[in-house]
């Protein structure tokens, strides 16, 4: 069973990587064909790494998100699957969207990559779960939680482009004002998504379980206290966004920020300090 | 910098700093910056600019809800579009617009010359309702601080450990009997599955429940929560026993059984020994340094002495393994052997009984509905001036979050429009 994984999983990242060529040249080359089979190459492996993951989690008896490299796999899982929402969503307007789905794609494959590398342990069989994880809380609270922020990494790709696309105009003097702002709204409309994912997951669901397993609904351990930053960061970002009109640059560079909280939240916190929620 | 809910030790690491900077930490409460006056000072101005930031905006929502100002009195981000209308009248336009906006199930209603058709308006309030909740959770907070909390923990050799607890509310009295405690495995393994703890409640001097605490899974009394919280080895209770060796002959001269923290003489040796530590996992290095990791790799149990002779001499520190090394302690002439250690496991048990609990779900609950109207849910409003200008009729678009909403909604309502419209030509 884990080899049949580790082929799904494979096969999944080499069609990320050649989705991502098809999307990349669909927007060098403008030629709207080549995007199309970047969406087909996308949810394909999209496809085969939903089963490779529902095998895993059958074998693991839990939803396959005990470990790093498992955690990795589940994210570059809600990569693909928030670039492709937020494409479904946004069809009438595709084109803009094809750089975003060559990024997505490489963020999907390099988080598989990664997940199977020797920096992470590899994908090992799968252990039996300590007890702590076992609580069908593990399932709601990670899953949202990371689907939350596959969404916010569609919005940082998204802000990230158009901040290089910004400069790369000034510099030639070229008007790219239609790109630049379709850009920007994809960025608030993947947030305005993902962000009631990433509070009912991270800070309802998480609530509710560290007071079923710990006797607290909050403790200010490192990674309740980091989600909430991250949580703050696009609370921010909406308001300057609606409140204050803040658009493009500025927007842009709120959901960065906001991505790379987020980034630290799921990986560097468990580096800096051990907490509650270092399992192993 | 640690904090001290996460890292119970915090304040020895800031004791290493020195007594100024001690002092310092300790003046700002940099150590435990969440549960400090200062950070309980900013949650309280946070609650209040909310208070003022939601009594000013709901009742200019509800007004712009209930009644809109039409285009002419201002209309913010609005997007304007136009539908070609040729020579039809404004009856006809009027009630080809209605049609299509039925069909739409939209309803449609006359604000000064313009039909208004909306959706979902009372979702403009979702923000608010957002703010709200997040005041509730800060109301079940505060709550927090008539809780009942604490911990508890019992070894092997502590079985029948009664705990009394007093209700503040209720009044009442009663204890709690840790009756036994254990770990499963997950079959053909030596990983653990779940932990358990058996408990008694005592009330007036009978039986009054049985309860089992499991991961994940705690007991209730009266309100009580219990929480299965640690199981492992109880270090500080650990025995071991230590056998000394005349190094010039290499023979035991003699053998003592402690507990961690009890002294007693090896007479055969003239020398006083105290067990200060046990340890599960100490290591040498290469080098010869120690390094303490427990819970990782193969055991390799150690016990730290306090070695001091009887006729006087210095005292000094020896780390004793199962098996004597080359880096053992020269300063004495017997060296230290573990010879046999027993460590008990041990159970932790928290508990909580909190009243605002139930205001703090209240509040996330809320905090969700909240987010699900406003992002998911959003208003839209069209304004449609039915009166033709130039052969047109203009459609103005109020979204509620910005100018990029709307639009695709708008547009299908426009081409709507322009479908009645044929359709009576």
């Amino acid at each position: 069973m884990a080899h049949i994984q580790g082929v799904l999983f494979s096969v999944a990242a080499a069609g990320y990587s050649v989705g991502a060529l098809f999307y990349a040249f669909a927007s060098v080359f403008r030629r709207p064909r080549l995007g199309t089979w970047g969406t087909v190459f996308l949810t394909g492996s999209l496809a085969l790494q939903s089963v490779g993951l529902t095998l895993r989690g059958l074998t693991a008896g839990a939803l396959p998100v005990t470990n790093t490299p498992e955690t990795l796999v589940f994210y570059g899982w809600v990569f693909a699957l928030g670039y492709l929402v937020v494409e479904r969503l946004d069809r009438a307007d595709r084109e803009s969207l094809r750089p975003v789905g060559a990024f997505a794609g490489l963020l999907a494959c390099g988080a598989l990559a990664l997940a199977s590398s020797p920096l992470t342990g590899g994908l090992l069989a799968p252990q039996p779960l300590v007890p702590a994880l076992r609580s069908h809380w593990l399932a709601l609270h990670v899953s949202l939680t990371l689907v939350g922020e596959g969404f916010f990494a569609v919005a940082f790709v998204s802000s990230a482009l158009y901040l290089a696309r910004e400069r790369s105009a000034k510099r030639r003097g070229g008007d790219a004002t239609g790109s630049l702002d379709r850009l920007d709204r994809i960025a608030y409309r993947a947030i305005a998504l993902g962000f009631p994912f990433f509070t009912l997951g991270g800070l309802f669901f998480g609530a509710v379980w560290a007071k079923h397993a710990w006797g607290r609904y909050w403790g200010w351990d490192p990674k309740e206290t980091f989600s909430l930053v991250t949580w703050l960061a696009y609370v921010l970002y909406l308001h300057l966004r609606v409140r204050r009109g803040w658009r493009a640059r500025r927007a842009a560079w709120v959901a960065v920020i906001g991505f790379l909280l987020a980034l630290f939240t799921f990986a560097g916190v468990n580096y800096l300090v051990r907490g509650l929620h270092s399992y192993g | 910098m640690p904090q001290t809910p996460t890292i119970p030790n915090a304040d020895l690491i800031y004791e290493s700093y020195g007594p100024f900077w001690h002092s310092v930490i300790g003046a700002l409460a940099l150590g435990d910056v969440f549960h400090s006056a200062g950070f309980s000072a900013l949650l309280a101005l946070f609650a209040l600019n909310l208070v003022l930031c939601t009594a000013g905006r709901v009742p200019r929502v509800v007004r712009a809800i209930l009644r809109p100002a039409s285009p002419e009195e201002g209309t913010r981000n609005a997007v304007d579009l136009t539908v070609e209308v040729g020579e039809k009248t404004a009856s006809e336009i009027d009630g080809a617009t209605r049609r299509a906006l039925r069909k739409r199930r939209l309803r449609a209603r006359k604000v000064g010359g313009w039909l208004v058709a909306e959706r979902c308006r009372w979702s403009r309030l979702g923000t608010d309702l957002v703010h709200a909740s997040i005041l509730v959770i800060l109301v079940g907070a505060f709550l927090g601080v008539y809780q009942v909390d604490g911990y508890f923990a019992a070894n092997e050799t502590e079985l029948g450990k009664t705990i009394p607890f007093r209700l503040p509310s209720a009044g009442g009295t009663f204890s709690v009997r840790v009756d036994g405690f254990g770990a499963e495995l997950h079959p053909g393994t030596l990983s653990a599955k779940d932990y358990w703890t058996r408990l008694s409640v005592i009330e007036n001097g009978v039986l009054a429940a049985s309860l089992e605490t499991r991961v994940n899974r705690p007991a209730t009394y009266r309100g009580i929560s219990f929480y299965q919280t640690t199981y492992g080895d109880d270090l500080d209770a650990a025995r071991v026993v230590l056998a000394a060796i005349d190094r010039p002959v290499g023979v035991v001269v003699g053998s003592v059984s402690l507990r961690v923290g009890q002294t007693a003489v090896l007479s055969a040796t003239g020398l006083e020994v105290r067990l200060v530590r046990f340890f599960t996992h100490l290591r040498r290095t290469a080098t010869g340094s120690l390094i303490n990791a427990p819970g990782s790799g193969v055991p390799n149990p150690a016990a730290l002495i306090d070695v001091r002779p009887l006729d006087g001499g210095a005292a000094f520190q020896v780390v004793a393994f199962p098996n004597a090394s080359p880096h053992d302690d020269m300063q004495s002439a017997y060296a230290f052997l573990l010879s046999a250690y027993e460590v008990p496991k041990a159970v932790g048990i928290r508990y909580a009984r909190n009243p605002g609990y139930p205001v703090v779900w209240a509040g996330l609950v809320l905090m969700m509905a909240g987010l699900t109207v406003a992002f998911y849910l959003p208003a839209r409003r069209l304004w449609i001036l039915v009166e033709p200008r130039d052969g047109r009729i203009i459609l103005l678009v109020e979204p509620s979050r910005g100018a990029e909403h709307g639009t695709a909604w708008a547009e299908s309502i426009r081409r709507a429009i322009e479908q009645e419209l044929k359709g009576g030509w």
